[in-house]
């Protein structure tokens, strides 16, 4: 019984010396996965465009994981609803997911990670109430599985009125001000001669990530919108009017920019 | 008892037992330390670019058995930007290198690496790498034949001849009106579409500005160039480096150019916008620098300043002491505003303002007391008649020793007591007596730059076609002994300059190192 309890030990005790050994195999996962490219929302609002324009494209990144193929494979998306909110409606604000023309366009070509899918976004006059969400979801299909379970789902925001642009914050906050949407327009009528649309991705390209950001043409910026400011100050004051405020629903205060 | 005692001896026996055999896996040797130290690094070195060949033949001492030593030299711009990496300038034992860097103050890094045991030592010296442009006075002047030029004095008495036909090929148009130095000025090479930094000098002329690179004398920009918009339709008045930024000055306004020494782009050097649009303004040349940069609006008769990041501010007549005279609606004409810093540290500085009434001799000294504040700033007016200084040509204020400006009438030099309230004749040894065309106080007082430092007053003649500037020390302000220096060329030299390769934005943060009047 004495020996039994010794041999079990000893086999226990050298399969612990193994148990810690790292096998660092070579990735040979042959599922293929799908998930979007990033967890941030698109905003997208017609209100920088002239009234002809009546339909865009919106484009929405989505990265495979996994080998790259030499054929084409097939991305698969449906919209989720919510009756909490106001979804937007296929054929109306956009191009349904299973229009024909679709399946053309969500193609990841031949030897390609990554691809942005074009949603066709239209400019309906319910747009200019009220801000709609398309919020896409990621199905898997036979060349997919999904991918990251966090990165599945996309929002899309459609508007034809200023909507906040999702990257309008930290140091946004400091250079520009807090949003508004009457100071988000008069940024617009400031950056309009310099064929400029203040969106997410004029935020972006102003305020890059790390220490990337050029101060100088901050300060450019801040001096173009208070000199429109201005402009308009004065012309209000022609006419008796008072200053500019901004809109009742983000406070109505006086606006002003930091110089 | 015998059982607790039992007990406790067959614990401790136990114990010892236990770690009796305990193998101690430490790898500690008490042996003799493994050594390696480089020396015969010197602490700085100053060498000329495209001139000068940087030879060091440093001593490395190692213990190590048998060393296998890689060497690996290599330079960083000592005021370095986030995103820049050091160069590799040689992987050689001995260091002999040729000069080619830009002019500027790098960081030299010697690392010795023992590929034998991996271990390494490094050792750092300062290298400052000039050419004849880093150092000396830069002096502004009209040409004899017309137009603006720029000469410049070397600290070896030579003397470089009209820079700017050499940079430009041709003269500026327009008689000078003004030459500012900003000692830490990025901007964008459109050539490599990459950031730059440089001192640069901002000569404004009655057509016009042109932003020099004193690296190599390069216009950097011009007035078609210098806006992110189209140029503005103006007169230059002033450039000048205003701490986290380059402040410019027209009779249209004032602008600031933002600049960063930590991020990866530290700014394109172009200007936006003139501050405070919603106001009418016209400023004039004078002005002041500390910390804070001081101006004179001769359209509403008051002051404004902008502090370092460029906000506009304006003065008021609020919270000071003065009810009689108002620092807005000054009807007079500004002739001088001069900068003191004698008692004053910090944000503090005095300012002297000299105003002449516009329909008698009478002069007005207006005593400011600047605090970076938009507080009534005015502590006193002195009412100034039946002097020479009521005739004065030119003003300059000692910034540094003495309550007192210099002022001139002709050839004549004088200072004016403003504790006293009395005037003075100066007659210092060996000048000649020309006409003077400018008088300031200007020095250099970096430590880290102290053989070169000095502190003089600067005097500017002109006759007969040529210019002589004299420099003199002084005690108490009041100059002292022969010239130090004269200087001397073709043209009428209007304004001064002194450039140093180790000014930086640290440098002439520290407002008493540099002068502060315009």
């Amino acid at each position: 019984m004495k020996k039994i309890l010794f041999y079990i030990l000893a086999v226990s005790v050298s399969g612990a010396f193994f148990s810690c050994e790292d096998s660092l195999d070579p990735y040979d996962d042959p599922n293929n996965r799908i998930a979007f490219t990033s967890t941030s929302e698109i905003n997208y609002t017609f209100a920088y465009y002239d009234s002809e324009v009546v339909e865009d494209v919106v484009s929405v990144p989505v990265t495979a994981i996994g080998f790259v193929t030499d054929y084409d494979r097939s991305v698969s998306l449906r919209q989720v609803t919510d009756p909490e909110r106001l979804d937007a409606v296929p054929g109306v604000h956009y191009l349904a997911l299973d229009d024909p023309s679709m399946s053309s366009k969500m193609i990841l070509q031949a030897g390609k990670t990554r691809v942005n899918i074009p949603i066709t976004v239209y400019r309906d006059p319910s747009l200019e109430d009220d801000e709609y969400t398309l919020e896409l979801e990621l199905v898997p299909n036979d060349d997919f599985e999904l991918g990251f379970p966090t990165r599945l789902r996309k929002i899309v925001t459609l508007a034809d009125v200023l909507v906040k642009p999702s990257n309008w914050k930290g140091a946004i906050v400091s250079y520009f001000g807090a949003y508004g949407t009457m100071r988000h327009r008069v940024m617009n009528m400031a950056a309009a001669p310099y064929g400029q649309i203040i969106d997410y991705d004029w935020i972006k390209g102003i305020n890059p990530s790390g220490s990337d950001v050029d101060m100088g043409e901050i300060a450019f910026w801040k001096g173009a919108f208070n000199t429109k400011l201005t402009e308009i100050n004065a012309e209000r004051e022609a006419n008796e009017q008072d200053p500019l405020c901004e809109d009742t629903a983000y406070g109505g205060a006086i606006l002003t920019f930091p110089q | 008892m015998k059982n607790i005692l039992r007990t406790a001896i067959i614990i401790v026996f136990a114990a010892i037992s236990a770690t009796a055999c305990y193998d101690s896996k430490d790898n500690y040797k008490y042996g003799e330390e493994v050594t390696l130290q480089i020396n015969g690094l010197k602490e700085s070195y100053d060498l000329t670019a495209f001139v000068d060949v940087l030879k060091i033949d440093p001593q490395i001492t190692t213990n190590s058995p048998s060393p296998t030593l890689e060497y690996t030299w290599t330079v960083l711009p000592s005021n370095y930007r986030y995103n820049e990496t050091t160069v590799t300038i040689s992987q050689d034992a001995i260091l002999e290198y040729p000069v080619t860097l830009t002019p500027d103050n790098y960081t030299l890094t010697l690392d010795v690496h023992n590929t034998t045991n991996g271990q390494r030592a490094h050792a750092q010296a300062l290298l400052t790498v000039v050419n004849d442009f880093s150092r000396g006075f830069y002096l502004l002047k009209e040409s004899s034949d017309g137009g603006t030029e720029m000469d410049l004095h070397l600290p070896d008495g030579r003397r470089l001849d009209n820079l700017i036909e050499q940079s430009l090929g041709y003269k500026l148009t327009g008689s000078p009106v003004s030459m500012g130095l900003s000692c830490f000025y990025p901007f964008l090479d459109e050539q490599t579409a990459e950031y730059q930094k440089t001192k640069a000098l901002g000569v404004c002329t009655s057509d016009g500005i042109s932003i020099f690179n004193v690296a190599d004398m390069h216009e950097i920009y011009n007035h078609n160039t210098m806006f992110y918009t189209d140029p503005p339709e103006e007169s230059p008045l002033y450039f000048t480096f205003c701490y986290y930024g380059t402040a410019y000055l027209s009779n249209r306004g004032i602008y600031f150019s933002t600049s960063s020494t930590s991020l990866a782009r530290p700014g394109s050097g172009k200007f936006g916008y003139r501050k405070a649009p919603e106001l009418e303004y016209r400023p004039t040349i004078h002005s002041i620098f500390d910390r804070n940069f001081y101006f004179f609006d001769e359209l509403n008769g008051r002051f404004f300043f902008i502090n370092h990041n460029g906000h506009f501010n304006y003065i008021t007549n609020e919270n000071g002491t003065q009810t009689e005279h108002s620092p807005i609606g000054i009807p007079h004409e500004l002739l001088h505003l001069g900068r003191n810093k004698v008692g004053k540290s910090g944000a503090n500085v005095t300012g002297y303002a000299v105003f002449k009434d516009r329909s008698s001799s009478k002069r007005y000294l207006y005593h400011l007391a600047f605090a970076g504040k938009t507080d009534n700033p005015l502590t006193q007016v002195d009412e100034i008649e039946g002097m020479s200084f009521n005739n004065a040509e030119c003003y300059g204020t000692n910034e540094l020793d003495s309550h007192i400006i210099y002022f001139s009438v002709g050839g004549q030099l004088y200072y004016y007591d403003i504790m006293g309230g009395t005037e003075h004749t100066l007659n210092p040894n060996g000048f000649g007596g020309e006409q003077i065309v400018f008088i300031r106080n200007k020095f250099w007082r970096e430590s880290k730059d102290e053989d070169y430092n000095f502190n003089y007053v600067v005097i500017g003649t002109y006759n007969a076609g040529k210019y002589k500037v004299y420099m003199y020390n002084t005690v108490g302000g009041i100059p002292t002994g022969s010239p130090v220096n004269i200087l001397e060329g073709d043209g009428k030299a209007l304004h001064m300059q002194y450039v140093s390769p180790i000014m930086d934005n640290t440098s002439l943060g520290s407002t008493s190192y540099y002068p502060g009047s315009y």
